[in-house]
């Protein structure tokens, strides 16, 4: 492991290959950083690798070839338990994730499952209570009985359990009604100014989700053919005909 | 391994298995023949041939249908007592011993009678539960058979008239083997083997996409009963005596599982190589270990499920030799070949025609053009109101958006007009028709399609499997038992994939697409079986906004060309405003809004519960996007 870099990213990937079956790689060479308290966003049409990227990050799918580097330390291809433990990464997946069963409680405590201290866990707890009152009201209901948006807001706030410097999150918005949309990015944007939140997130909804970021990639068939500041991608016309869906200027 | 898989899927490979297969047969056929072959030589193998048999028809429900059956030897004793009760000169109340083969075709009649009977109930049983039920039914029954002393001689049994022609049974018994093993193979070429696999896979899925699922699982289901019910009667026939414990034992079902995992689930030759590997198995392991073979064989299948979880099929490429790839070399050859150059987004695709231009099948708009009714629903979930007496109509030809904030009821209620649930109150008519009791597959034959907020796609079956299954099934009948696809099938598949962008990956299980992809795979199910009225479960969540666009257009070609009916959930408003004439917005379970779109963006009530400040902004940029949709 090399020595921790002053300065350098937070997560960086290098050349990363990966894919699931042997002689097929969905990633064919990604470079990608995040920096310390920034909000990156991915975008790119169906199918050119996005989840993988997440996943070869999260050691869920082999990489080939390359490095993912978190904090100056190796960690490509860890084993997805210690991503989090040792890494300091969560991840915030794309489909519901939530324990419809079990109370709120019981599931923000599930995102410091491998944590032996109580006492810790329940101030994690209150911790993210603090950042979302809405969650503190219903700590003992079972999660399946709350709102669309209340389950993403325990998602999140699950993943901010056990104090990760980065978080990864899947199409936070998906399925979500607009008003909750815009809650949910506003939520990561408060995030990210009150505890200085870093995350990596993909979004479909390309346009909302570069609005809420700093900066943002292009990925497209495994590779990543844009990047750059959000408000740029926001303005190159072949990103915004591309992947914003706004077709007026093709015309 | 590399080029081994290959070189076994490849036409050498293929050419090598078939002459093994018909090797292996030749030499089964002449050795009864050759000269010092004991009678006990080939009472053994007959003994194997059952169990192959036995094994083969538990795959039949515990693979392909995926309904693990644990009490499967339950039907081999009522075969092999409705032949001995029969035939036995004891005292069994009848008084003559009937000839063999009327007794054994009736015990072969009688168990797949009950199968029928029993699986009409149990197979409403899902996993573990139906396991268990099976399992129970098994106890029961040999309990049964060991109390009714006065029929079936009780725990001491029945002795048949001695008939030892060991080479008549051997002979028998290898043409039923080679039978069935044909029958499978054949079966799984046909649209009702694809559907078995379908109920396997996603049961409430295949109903909703037309396929009689009941129906289809407990025909199976009776048919492997009545065929283990033969080999049953042959048993007992061959073995002169039967008694509760040998004729009801519980090795069998267990050996017909095991012999399926070691050979492979699922698949046509796995059960044959199962349980001819686990059978010679245990005689070298009994040989050489006597009092310990039990364990080394544990110890052995321990292993083999750990590292050969697709079994001995596995070992080569499961897509060579599984039933599957078997299936398709002979559709191969027809099938049109997906094209290697991805789909080219510019251009308007061809209008997609339905398959059979003259249907009897759609039902007719009533007599104001409403396609869809439904007056006063109601759903609850236990104290939980989900839909509170919501009224909702969709014309002929007419695109309904149903927005609101999530938890308001809109999924429930496309559950509801599918039938999924049952109602709590309120009536659902399409067309003339009132489908408020029909079941979820009737609803679909009617020409319902549908897409679902949690995707439901065949993850094991490969895309084009998929959607070459999401026939109007309806039409099919007797059809499917003949053919697992058609011409017409095939070009129309072929013609939404590549609008889809699906093309590239025709022949990929749909397990491995993304997200993303696997909605639009659901999108091109739902249009596959040529539908009057389809229900769109946030089918844009997920997808990239320019495909978005371009799914906007073709939904518009086929609403303008077709006069399909759209009803669609979406929280992509901007979708629903270019596409629909008229919203419905729900809260809590009821109808808060209803009008045009701009009507409903401008309600307070609806910006205050679903759009919030960003709502608003989207909505003028919409305007101009919404022209251009209509002239393209």
């Amino acid at each position: 492991m090399s020595p921790v870099q002053p300065g350098g990213p937070l997560l960086e990937l290098r050349s990363v290959r990966a894919g699931y079956v042997a002689g097929h790689d969905i990633i064919r060479g990604i470079d990608l950083e995040v920096h310390q308290g920034e909000i990156v966003c991915v975008i790119g049409p169906n199918g050119a690798g996005k989840s993988t990227v997440f996943k070869a990050v999260y050691g869920l799918v082999p990489v080939r070839a390359g490095n993912v580097v978190c904090d100056g330390a190796d960690i490509t291809n860890i084993a997805p338990q210690d991503a989090l433990s040792t890494a300091g990464i969560a991840i915030v997946p794309q489909l519901r994730s939530t324990f419809a069963q079990m109370t709120v409680h019981e599931n923000l405590e599930l995102g410091m499952y491998q944590c032996r201290d109580k006492t810790r866990v329940r101030e994690r707890i209150e911790f993210v209570c603090d950042l979302f009152p809405k969650l503190a009201a219903r700590v003992r209901q079972a999660a399946g009985t709350l709102s669309g948006g209340e389950q993403r807001m325990i998602e999140i706030g699950r993943s901010l359990m056990w104090e990760p410097r980065l978080v990864l999150m899947d199409e936070p918005s998906a399925g979500l009604s607009p008003l909750v949309t815009a809650e949910v990015f506003e939520t990561i944007r408060r995030l990210n100014r009150e505890i200085s939140l870093t995350v990596l997130m993909i979004e479909q909804n390309a346009r909302q989700g570069l609005e809420a970021s700093n900066r943002g990639y292009v990925i497209e068939q495994g590779i990543a053919t844009y990047q750059g500041l959000s408000e740029d991608l926001l303005a190159n016309p072949s990103v915004r005909r591309a992947f914003l869906g706004i077709r007026d200027e093709v015309a | 391994m590399t080029p081994r898989r290959q070189w076994m899927g490849g036409p050498r490979g293929r050419l090598a298995v078939r002459i093994a297969a018909v090797a292996a047969l030749a030499w089964l056929i002449v050795l009864p023949m050759a000269g010092g072959t004991s009678d006990s030589t080939l009472f053994t193998f007959t003994l194997m041939f059952t169990g192959v048999g036995v094994a083969i028809n538990w795959n039949l429900t515990g693979g392909f249908t995926g309904y693990v059956d644990f009490g499967h030897a339950v039907w081999f004793g009522i075969g092999a007592y409705t032949t001995a009760i029969l035939m036995s000169l004891q005292s069994n109340g009848l008084g003559i011993g009937w000839p063999p083969i009327p007794a054994i075709l009736l015990g072969m009649a009688i168990a797949g009678a009950l199968a029928a009977l029993i699986g009409r109930f149990t197979m409403h049983l899902k996993g573990p539960y139906f396991s268990i039920a099976m399992l129970g039914t098994f106890v029961a029954m040999r309990e049964i058979v060991r109390t009714w002393g006065g029929l079936t001689g009780g725990g001491v049994g029945l002795t048949l008239p001695p008939y030892l022609n060991r080479q008549l049974f051997y002979y028998l018994e290898l043409v039923l083997v080679v039978a069935l093993i044909g029958l499978t193979w054949w079966l799984r070429r046909t649209r009702f083997g694809a559907a078995l696999v379908a109920i396997r896979e996603d049961e409430l899925g295949a109903q909703m996409r037309g396929i009689a699922t009941t129906r289809l699982k407990v025909a199976v289901f009776s048919f492997a009963g009545a065929s283990t019910g033969l080999f049953g009667g042959l048993w007992a026939y061959q073995n002169t005596f039967v008694d509760p414990d040998i004729a009801f034992i519980e090795t069998r079902t267990i050996d017909a599982i095991m012999g399926t995992l070691l050979g492979g689930l699922g698949t046509v030759i796995g059960p044959i190589l199962g349980s001819v590997g686990l059978y010679w198995l245990r005689e070298v392991l009994w040989t050489n270990l006597l009092d310990y073979h039990l364990v080394a064989q544990g110890v052995l299948l321990i292993l083999i499920v750990l590292f050969l979880p697709k079994g001995i099929v596995g070992i080569f490429d499961p897509r060579a030799v599984s039933l599957r790839k078997l299936w398709r070399w002979g559709a191969a050859e027809s099938a049109p070949q997906a094209p290697d150059e991805p789909a080219s987004d510019s251009g308007p695709a061809p209008p997609i025609r339905p398959a059979q231009p003259a249907r009897a099948r759609p039902v007719p708009p009533d007599e104001r053009g409403r396609m869809l009714e439904a007056n006063g629903i109601v759903k609850r979930y236990g104290g939980l109101t989900a839909v509170d007496g919501v009224d909702i109509e969709v014309f002929s030809g007419e695109m309904v958006g149903l927005i609101g904030p999530n938890g308001s009821g809109k999924t429930t209620l496309f559950d509801c007009l599918s039938r999924v649930h049952g109602l709590d109150n309120g009536s659902i008519r399409l067309g003339t028709t009132d489908i408020t009791r029909l079941s979820p597959y009737q609803v679909a034959r009617m020409g319902v399609a549908r897409t679902f907020q949690v995707i439901r796609v065949y993850r094991d079956l490969t895309v084009r499997e998929n959607m070459e299954l999401s026939v109007q099934w309806g039409e099919i009948g007797v059809r499917g038992l003949f053919r697992r696809t058609d011409s017409a099938t095939q070009a129309k598949a072929e013609q939404l994939m590549e609008f889809l962008m699906l093309a590239p990956m025709a022949e990929e299980p749909a397990g491995t697409l993304s997200g993303g992809q696997r909605r639009l795979l659901e999108i091109g199910m739902a249009l596959m079986s040529d539908p009057t009225l389809v229900l769109l479960d946030e089918a844009t969540s997920g997808i990239n906004p320019t495909l978005v666009e371009d799914i906007k257009d073709r939904l518009v070609s086929i609403n303008a060309e077709q006069g399909v009916s759209f009803l669609m959930v979406e929280h992509n408003v901007q979708f629903v405003a270019d596409l629909c004439e008229r919203v419905v917005v729900l809260d809590s379970g009821r109808k808060l809004a209803e009008g045009t779109p701009r009507q409903v963006m401008e309600e307070p009530a609806v910006i205050e519960a679903y759009f919030g400040a960003q709502g608003r902004q989207d909505s003028p940029e919409g305007d101009g996007r919404a022209d251009e949709a209509e002239n393209p």
